[in-house]
Order: C-alpha cells, then sequence, then structure tokens
C-alpha cells in the first residue's frame, strides 16, 4: 500500500502540477484547488497508465461523489491490481 | 395527475397503506400496480401505452446483449427517441410529415438517459443482470417516471429487490411533501402570476421597464420552485416507501460561476451529462492523445451542455438555451484558466477567499443564469417578439 500511495502521490503533484501535495486519506477534491472535472479524468487516465488498471464509468462517477476522498481511490486501485 | 390535488395526495396515501399491508416481495406488485395507474391518467391513450410497451422491450433487448452492437443499439434508440419527440429542427432536413403521428409518451426523455446509463454499465460490467421486471420498474416507478430525479440502477435495483418497512421515513417523507407542496403551489404559483403579468403588460406596452424585470426574475424563480417543489415531493414520498433517491437542487441560485451553477442546478441531469456524455468522450480522446485532449476539451464541454439544452425539449429555444448554457460553462473554463496562469497559487487562494468577489461572482453568474431562462418558456419567435415590443416601446 505504502509504495501505491508514494506513486500515486507522484501522479497527483505531476496532474495538478505541484510539487507540494502529500497525500492523505481524508483528502478531497475540495482539499486540492485544480481538482475539477477535467482534472479528475486526467487524474484517472494517468493512473490508469502507471497501474495498467481500467476504471469504469460508474467507479469514474463514484469517485466524484462527496463521501469519496483519496482514501477510497487507494483502496479501489489497491482492489484492482492485487 | 396534478401533484397539487386532492386526488395526488389520497393515491399516495392509498398507495402507502396498500404496500405497508403487502407482504415481501408483493409489496413490489404493489409499487409496480400503483406506478402504471398513476401514468395512466398522466397517458389515457392506449396508443402511447403501446408505443411506450415497444420502447421499453427494445431498450431491453439492448441490455442482454450490451457488447454487441453498442453504437448500433445507441443510434437506434435515439433516433427512434427523436421520432417521437418530433424535434421540429430536424425540419431543416426531413419534411415535417415524418413527425406527423399521434404519440406521446409521458417521461420518455428521463428513460432514454437511464436506459443510456445502465446500458454503458452493462457493457462495463459494473450492473451484472437487468430482469425484465426490475427494469421496467426502474423505468416506470411513480417517484421518477415524469421529471427524474435520475436514479443510478444498482441503488434502485437495490431497493427494489428488498423493501423493507423498516427504512421508511413516514414523518420527514410527509414534512417534505408538505414543503414541496408549498414551494410549488405558494412560492412557485406566485413567481408564475408575476411572470404572466410582466408578459401581459409588455404585450399591452405598459411600464416596459417593470415588465422586463418581471419577466426575467419572475420565471427562473417560478422554475426553481416548481420544478425543486415536484423534487421535494417525489424525494418525500419516495422516502416513505424506504426508497432514498438523490437530491436535485443544491441553492443554485448561489452559483459562483456556470460550472457551480450545474453542481447545484438539476443535479441527477448534469451528472449524468457529465459522466456519460462529457467524460466519455474526454476520456476517448485523452486515452489516445493527450495533446489533443486538451485543446478539444472546451468544444467537447460545450457540445455536452448543446445536447443537454436540446434535450430538454423538441423545438429550437432549447438548443438556443444549451448553446448559451455551453458559451457559459467554457467561459468559466477560460475565466478560471487566465486567472490561474496570472495570478499563480497564493494568488487564486486569495481570490477565492474573497467575500467580495465571491458575491460579484454570484452576482454575475445568477443574472447570467436568468438571461438563459428568459428563451426556455417560449418558442424563439415568440422570445424575438416579445424582445421587439420591448425595444420598440423603451
Amino acid at each position: 500500500m505504502a509504495d501505491v500511495r508514494t506513486r500515486l502521490q507522484e501522479i497527483f503533484r505531476d496532474v495538478f502540477d505541484d510539487d507540494e501535495i502529500v497525500l492523505e486519506d481524508a483528502m478531497t477534491a475540495d482539499d486540492i484547488l485544480a481538482w475539477d472535472s477535467l482534472e479528475h479524468i486526467n487524474l484517472l487516465i494517468a493512473t490508469e497508465k502507471e497501474f495498467g488498471v481500467t476504471f469504469t464509468t460508474a467507479e469514474v462517477s463514484t469517485l466524484k461523489e462527496p463521501d469519496q476522498n483519496v482514501g477510497t481511490f487507494l483502496e479501489m486501485i489497491q482492489s484492482k491490481i492485487s | 395527475m396534478n401533484l397539487f390535488s386532492p386526488e395526488f395526495l389520497v393515491f399516495l396515501v392509498v398507495q402507502h397503506v396498500v404496500w405497508c399491508l403487502l407482504p415481501g416481495p408483493r409489496k413490489r406488485l404493489g409499487i409496480l400496480a400503483g406506478s402504471l395507474f398513476f401514468l395512466w391518467r398522466l397517458m389515457p391513450d392506449p396508443g402511447d401505452w403501446l408505443v411506450l410497451g415497444g420502447f421499453l422491450t427494445l431498450t431491453w433487448i439492448a441490455l442482454q446483449i450490451p457488447r454487441r452492437l453498442f453504437w448500433g443499439w445507441i443510434g437506434v434508440v435515439v433516433a427512434l427517441f427523436v421520432y417521437l419527440k418530433k424535434y421540429t429542427f430536424l425540419n431543416l432536413f426531413l419534411p415535417w410529415e415524418v413527425f406527423d403521428h399521434p404519440w406521446a409518451v409521458a417521461g420518455l426523455s428521463y428513460m432514454l438517459f437511464k436506459w443510456i446509463h445502465v446500458l454503458v454499465d452493462r457493457r462495463e460490467g459494473s450492473i451484472t443482470r437487468v430482469p425484465w421486471s426490475d427494469y421496467v420498474a426502474y423505468q416506470l416507478t411513480l417517484f421518477t417516471v415524469m421529471a427524474g430525479p435520475i436514479q443510478r440502477f444498482k441503488d434502485f435495483q437495490s431497493w427494489w429487490t428488498d423493501q423493507s418497512p423498516q427504512t421508511t421515513e413516514i414523518h420527514r417523507g410527509w414534512m417534505r411533501i408538505l414543503f414541496g407542496l408549498f414551494k410549488m403551489g405558494v412560492l412557485g404559483a406566485g413567481a408564475h402570476v408575476i411572470y404572466r403579468e410582466g408578459l401581459d403588460f409588455m404585450d399591452r406596452g405598459h411600464q416596459p421597464w417593470i415588465s422586463f424585470w418581471k419577466i426575467f426574475y419572475g420565471y427562473p424563480a417560478y422554475i426553481y420552485f416548481n420544478f425543486s417543489g415536484y423534487c421535494d415531493i417525489m424525494i418525500g414520498a419516495a422516502s416513505m416507501f424506504g426508497l432514498r433517491l438523490p437530491e436535485n437542487f443544491k441553492r443554485p441560485y448561489l452559483a459562483r460561476n456556470m460550472n457551480d451553477f450545474w453542481n447545484r442546478w438539476h443535479i441527477t441531469l448534469s451528472m449524468f451529462i457529465r459522466d456519460y456524455l462529457f467524460m466519455s468522450t474526454y476520456k476517448y480522446v485523452a486515452t489516445r492523445s493527450s495533446r489533443m485532449a486538451s485543446w478539444m476539451s472546451l468544444p467537447l464541454l460545450f457540445l455536452s451542455l448543446t445536447i443537454m439544452g436540446a434535450w430538454h425539449g423538441s423545438t429550437l429555444n432549447y438548443l438556443v438555451f444549451g448553446i448559451l448554457h455551453g458559451f457559459g460553462v467554457v467561459a468559466t473554463q477560460v475565466y478560471s484558466g487566465a486567472l490561474k496562469a496570472r495570478l499563480g497559487r497564493a494568488g487564486i487562494k486569495k481570490y477565492m477567499s474573497s467575500r467580495w468577489i465571491e458575491c460579484c461572482a454570484m452576482l454575475v453568474t445568477f443574472h447570467f443564469a436568468c438571461a438563459t431562462f428568459l428563451v426556455f418558456p417560449n418558442g424563439l419567435r415568440e422570445t424575438v417578439a416579445l424582445a421587439r415590443k420591448f425595444l420598440d416601446v423603451v
């Protein structure tokens, strides 16, 4: 999980062009200024490429819901690669 | 059936009593029978029911073989939808006689979007089974058949297959219904009177400026109270049966830009457009070429909002409504991008936290949204004629 978090953090920094981002489980789109619908998809595409996974439309949609955060995103990636 | 009528309230009470008395799986039959009765009161013509049956059968067959001919199914069903809805701007390409049919199926626009959602999720494996009875109930349930909210199939299915009186919220449900009735019947009706008065005065050339403001603010107030009131009634009614429907409004006229507006107005529609139209097409482009994606994002956004506008109705004014909102959302994106480039991260944080800027942004967004609603209730010709009359008098 630590490795997944580090790799995901690099993706976040790259997509949102911010080297100061440090991922925390409770983090949501509200915590990162540039995290709008467009960057959300760019984030998912970069994640798909990095981890060799695919997100369905339902998953893409779920990740934007209010109760979702970086922790649930990490869990989703973990479940797909394990 | 008029929601603001004793008939609807009696119907709801009877439906709820019957539902509580019915044992386990029979509750589904109760809901289905009630939904068919509700729909029959809206759509009594047998011909419309035959068309509805055909539409549901065709779309259900497509769901059983979602990977085969995916785009073919989409094309056929969208063409059928366009034919049934009699889109008037197609007169430019086809003779009017082609669309001259007597059928008018209630709730068809919502059925189309719900079907596309299930088809895409079936194709991607997010939805595994779509039994006929679940699908028909999902499309026709009385709580969403008229005008949404657009609920996701899995959420509906988990309730449909396990309806339990333990999850009902009778007191809160009735409070929500009463609140909705107040919004529709008092605030919405009041706003509509002001709007009609503005139209009448404008027609006779009286007090043109006062009439203009009555129209300008009256219709947006009416449509908000009417539609959000309707949603309150349906969300409240559904909660009495243990069904949790998604919220559709979140103080939309306090949005700070047009992106924010669509996160607050008809939320389930904008989420559908975002996920199944914009995100799908953008992702398709971005996975093939990230360079192309960066310049395609704005045209795709504009196109998504335009389609969303055209979906509202078959006349040209809805298309114009969508184009205006497409322009608003694209302008928001361009402005945000320019601000980020100019102010930097620290500057943007300061800008976003300024109360003055927030108030100004809200005022501008509210007035832009009101201006787009000028084309919503009437055909383009009527709107242009009204504008001409106003300019003549002023």
